[in-house]
């Protein structure tokens, strides 16, 4: 099974990526909805991949990709972001981002785009 | 050509020359009158002389006469003394009358008549004198008695008489030509004054136009000069005017107010003092040289620069220069302020950018939903509520489109739009667009054909972008296409462009829409829009896109039905040792052939195999070898005017081990012995080439180790 973790502070979204995400059988999905829980989740969890929204209140996308690194936690990231500009995935690629979804993805082919990273 | 204030002025000159030339004519005329008159006066002073003389020629008779008679009578010696003198004022007299009555006969004949009676006069007189000295008393007293003394005094005095009348007969008439020549004289100087006036009189009109008009010039110059002053200072850009070098000559008070330098600080200096980051001097007025006048293209040359101020803070400035073109070359510079439209711009970027954030966040849930549900993902829908959700979903992802289009176009617009300008292969390209539509042709039932490039083509894009047109051109393709028709993507060459060519068999585009298919929210009519789900904003964008890659984007009628959409981009010549340092590891091939067509076949034959450097004469090839190893090298026979055969012994001294193979349309080229391998291009494929040359290299290497 690989585990999936998806940080979004819209519950409407967290619960349509949960289940585009379950269409793949082989996913364990975990969502949470700031960065602080995904630093507690990512540690206690220990997810294969990070799914993180870039614009959040609190702690930002961004933010929370280098505070895992700062902790040693080296699980892949992928920004899901609905400012899918070319200089800030540019910027992204810079903060050791795998990859960008964009918003708003395509959640039956949500679950292949995250296994293209994998 | 004549104009009004030139024959004036002509006119005006010829009046000053006239008026002293007059003068002098004038004057000679006058001068004329003058001797004229004084000849009069001299004439009139002579017959008035003439008259007293001959009144004292009588009188001077008279007194010899009384002498005589007193002295023949009393016989006393002091009558002589009139008498004598009498005589000799007679013969003065008669002296001076003779010398001035010679001009008129009439005169001149009544003097002599007169000096003939008095000599006869003083001859009678004489005889008696002489007779009383003689002491004959009687005698002498007897021819006083005889009267012929008296007789004669008689005529002497009626000729006096006579040639009186004649000379007061004459004052009459010499006054009479003095009064006419008088007359003449006035009307002479009345004509010349009349004339002068009148000269006089046009002159100071001619000349009064000629300086009413300078006062009218030079008010009109005034009043440009004022409202040119006036719009220089009034105008809220900075301005300043350049010399031919960009030294600042002059500044207008907005440039004070933008810089906060004043005007006597800023003259003279080089206009890049005002910049943030000034560019080296020569090269600043390398490029003002470059700039053209506003007359020859528009208003003159733009850019932007960064100011900077007294203060040392700096801010943003658009510049429009211009080229003043009057004797020694000058520019005016406008220089604004664009910090408030830079915030502006960046406010709006960032309100359409939150806007499309905000808009994206409700319809990630939307279209999710949708979209899982119209999967079937989480159970089965009845057959309405399928198709609603359907129309949903379908109307949902135009939704996403409009919205990602709309942020395309503000990009553009706002020169925001960045191109990550690589050198790409066509093919690729090609692939992704197929790859990317055969979903959406499948579902419109439209067969989508693609025919990549003859020979491997590069140009210079982003390949993102371009993959946006190509795909933007297709899907509308495959939208105006019938059900079971084909849309056809074929890329080639056309002269120095790639040309990617989309074409369908669809309806068409309506004439009256083909000047503004390009525009924004174009589209051929409100129900086609709906039918076919676009937003009006492609091909806007596909155009864009096409331009900023230095290319177009046209389209053209197909014969028997439908449109070709066409992209034309500009082929990058990537040069052969550019092309083999691309790809490292693989055995290096030199291919010589004078037939571009032929090199870029092999080349693309080789693709994955070899690195092939090309080259079409002898002369590249020898660069070629100087400048590296290679495994093997195919080599044409007949390169007019040279012959590959040369280059085979230069390839077995340079490089040893190297494997020569002839590629020739030569059937039998006779070079056994002297090359591994021949291959007749009519005879052996293209695969056969490179099915040798591999195993040769193959070969070589095993060899070697």
């Amino acid at each position: 099974m690989t585990r999936v973790l998806y940080v979004d502070d819209e519950p409407d979204i967290r619960e349509i990526a949960e289940m585009s995400l379950l269409l793949d059988p082989e996913f364990e999905v975990r969502t949470v909805a700031s960065g602080a829980e995904a630093l507690g989740a990512a540690t206690e969890w220990s997810p294969d991949i990070i799914l993180l929204d870039v614009m959040m209140p609190g702690m930002d996308g961004p933010t929370v990709l280098s505070r895992l690194r700062e902790e040693g936690i080296a699980t892949p990231v992928l920004f899901v972001t609905a400012r899918a500009q070319r200089s800030e995935i540019q910027g992204f690629a810079t903060l050791d981002a795998k990859g960008v979804i964009a918003k708003p993805f395509d959640p039956v082919s949500l679950a292949a785009q995250v296994r293209a990273f994998l | 050509m004549l104009k009004g204030t030139d024959i004036r002025r002509g006119l005006a000159g010829l009046m000053l020359l006239a008026i002293p030339l007059g003068l002098l004519g004038f004057l000679m005329l006058m001068r004329g009158e003058f001797r004229d008159v004084r000849e009069l006066r001299a004439l009139v002073d002579q017959s008035v002389e003439a008259r007293a003389e001959l009144a004292e020629l009588l009188v001077e008779h008279l007194n010899v006469e009384t002498g005589q008679r007193g002295y023949v009578l009393t016989g006393k010696r002091e009558f002589l003394t009139p008498y004598q003198e009498g005589k000799a004022g007679i013969a003065a007299t008669f002296a001076s009358l003779e010398d001035e009555g010679r001009r008129e006969p009439a005169i001149a004949q009544g003097i002599a008549r007169l000096k003939q009676l008095s000599q006869r006069k003083l001859a009678f007189v004489d005889g008696n004198i002489a007779r009383m000295q003689a002491g004959d008393t009687a005698g002498a007293r007897q021819a006083v008695a005889e009267g012929e003394g008296k007789r004669l005094m008689d005529a002497i005095r009626a000729e006096v008489g006579r040639l009186d009348d004649i000379e007061r007969a004459r004052l009459p008439q010499i006054i009479n030509s003095r009064d006419r020549s008088r007359e003449r004289i006035e009307q002479t100087t009345y004509l010349l004054l009349g004339a002068f006036s009148l000269l006089l009189a046009l002159v100071a009109i001619v000349t009064g136009r000629a300086i009413r008009e300078r006062q009218r010039e030079f008010a009109r110059a005034n009043m440009l000069a004022e409202r040119n002053r006036v719009i220089l200072n009034g105008t809220v850009d900075g301005l300043l005017l350049l010399d031919h070098d960009g030294f600042i000559q002059g500044v207008n008070p907005s440039i004070e107010r933008l810089f906060g330098f004043d005007e006597a600080h800023l003259v003279g200096k080089h206009n890049t003092y005002l910049m943030a980051t000034p560019p080296k001097l020569e090269d600043s007025v390398a490029w003002l040289h470059s700039v053209g006048s506003a007359g020859v293209s528009g208003a003159g040359r733009q850019m932007e620069f960064t100011g900077r101020r007294r203060d040392g803070t700096i801010f943003e400035t658009d510049v429009a220069i211009s080229r003043i073109e009057s004797g020694e070359n000058s520019y005016v510079a406008i220089i604004r302020d664009v910090t408030d439209r830079k915030r502006i711009e960046g406010m709006k970027t960032e309100f359409v950018s939150t806007v499309s954030h905000e808009l994206r966040t409700p319809l990630t849930s939307i279209g999710g939903s949708l979209g899982l549900l119209a999967s079937g993902a989480v159970g089965p829908l009845g057959e309405k509520a399928a198709r609603l959700v359907q129309i949903a979903h379908s109307n949902c992802e135009r939704l996403i489109r409009l919205i990602n289009d709309i942020l395309d176009i503000e990009k553009i617009e706002s020169g925001k739009m960045h191109f990550d300008m690589r050198r790409m292969r066509v093919t690729p390209l090609i692939d992704r667009v197929v790859a990317a539509n055969a979903q959406f042709a499948a579902n419109h039932g439209v067969t989508l054909k693609a025919q990549p490039p003859a020979w491997p083509m590069v140009v210079e894009g982003d390949a993102d972008r371009l993959e946006q047109l190509v795909t933007n051109l297709v899907s509308n393709a495959i939208k105006h296409s019938p059900r079971d028709g084909t849309v056809e993507l074929i890329a080639h060459q056309h002269g120095q462009s790639v040309r990617i060519d989309v074409c369908d068999r669809g309806g068409g585009i309506p004439q009256e829409f083909r000047s503004r298919i390009f525009g924004k929210f174009a589209m051929a009519d409100g129900s086609d829009n709906r039918a076919r789900g676009g937003t009006g904003l492609g091909l806007s964008i596909a155009r864009e896109i096409a331009q900023r890659h230095g290319g177009t984007l046209t389209f053209a009628d197909r014969a028997g039905g439908g449109t070709t959409f066409s992209v034309d981009l500009p082929i990058i010549c990537e040069t052969a040792a550019e092309r083999a340092a691309a790809k490292p590891g693989l055995p290096a091939v030199l291919h010589v052939d004078d037939d571009h067509d032929c090199l870029d076949v092999v080349a693309s034959a080789f693709e994955g195999k070899a690195a092939v450097v090309s080259v079409a004469t002898l002369e590249e090839a020898r660069r070629a070898i100087a400048a590296r190893r290679f495994a093997a090298a195919i080599v044409d026979v007949s390169m007019a005017p040279e012959n590959g055969l040369e280059l085979v012994p230069e390839l077995r001294a340079s490089q040893a081990g190297l494997k020569v193979l002839l590629f020739t349309a030569i059937d039998d080229p006779h070079a056994e012995g002297r090359v591994d391998a021949v291959l007749v291009k009519s005879r052996s494929s293209i695969e056969d080439l490179v099915r040798t040359t591999m195993r040769m290299v193959g070969d070589a290497e095993r060899n070697a180790a």
